[in-house]
């Protein structure tokens, strides 16, 4: 099976829900477990938020939601075109955090590593992020 | 005044007091429904209070949007309770993501800045894992219900006495 969706939505707290429900309903065909749903939902909260807070802050922009499927192998990208992470190795270190005062536990990408197979983190400062997840069902 | 607006103000029916009423509850209630709503949370009963404990009752998603809206309330209602501790009650919590560690975490803090403690409750199994996952589960502990939850605090008193005799 193979199957493709590209989604671009305004990068704002509020829409957060409604890219778990696009995760859901993607993934919906292939009969996922309970467990994989809840993972992937969590995953892509995870970058959407990241993109929201982190990416544009204050700004306004979009982010881009893509999903691929191909033979069971989810590959989901989510890309922002705001500010960029100044030093990927030190993000995705477990309870890291750039915003300490604002209640962030700095587990982002860490949960995403763990209910992911894969993750791979793109970002030029001033460019923009992209994160790619795989998973396979 | 006229006189016929005095006659009717004076001869009030039953049944008009009754509709009164009726739309003066209607109106908070509605109220109280669209400020829920704002939270981004439905819940009918967000906060309640046990033996040893205020406790939060949280529901649904729990992402940064609904810990956004729901971090000040909780500041708010601990800052007004008398009660020493604070339960999370996350029986009707379908997902959480970091940001709702995040929550926790910041509420276990301002607990602790106030001599007092919190317990977590109820997780389904999805929530658990993230509870486990970013380790607050060993600051942090959870019991199976709400009742062993507030017994906690009874326990742990008793064994601090016991430790310092």
């Amino acid at each position: 099976m193979k199957n493709y969706l590209k989604t671009e939505f305004s990068a704002k707290s509020i829409n957060e829900g409604l890219a778990r429900v696009i995760a859901a309903g993607f993934i919906m065909p292939l009969d996922p477990t309970i467990e994989q749903m809840a993972d992937i939902k969590t995953a892509v909260s995870e970058a959407v938020t990241n993109s929201i807070i982190h990416g544009y802050g204050e700004q306004e922009g979009n982010v881009v939601l893509e999903f691929e499927i191909i033979n069971r192998l989810l590959t989901v990208k989510v890309q922002d075109f705001g500010v960029g992470i100044e030093d990927i190795q030190q993000a995705r270190e477990p309870l890291y955090t750039s915003k300490p005062e604002s209640d962030r536990s700095g587990m982002g990408f860490t949960v995403m590593e763990s209910f992911m197979d894969s993750l791979h983190i793109i970002s030029e400062q001033g460019a923009g992020t992209t994160v790619i997840m795989t998973k396979k069902l | 005044m006229g006189m016929q607006e005095t006659a009717s103000f004076l001869f009030i029916t039953k049944k008009q007091l009754l509709r009164q009423r009726l739309s003066k509850f209607l109106s908070e209630n509605m109220l109280l429904y669209y400020c829920n709503k704002k939270g981004g949370n439905n819940m009918a009963k967000e906060f309640t209070t046990t033996n040893n404990a205020l406790v939060v009752h949280l529901d649904g998603e729990i992402d940064q949007y609904a810990a956004a809206n729901l971090k000040s309330k909780i500041d708010v209602e601990i800052e007004m309770t008398e009660k020493r501790n604070l339960i999370f009650d996350l029986g009707n919590v379908t997902l959480m993501d970091s940001s709702g560690i995040g929550l926790i975490l910041g509420r276990y803090k301002l607990m602790q800045s106030l001599g007092g403690s919190m317990v977590l409750c109820n997780a389904s199994a999805s929530v658990k894992r993230i509870i486990e996952l970013s380790g607050i589960g060993k600051v942090i502990p959870h019991y199976k219900s709400r009742d062993t939850a507030d017994r906690s605090f009874i326990e742990s008193i008793i064994y601090e006495r016991n430790e310092q005799k």
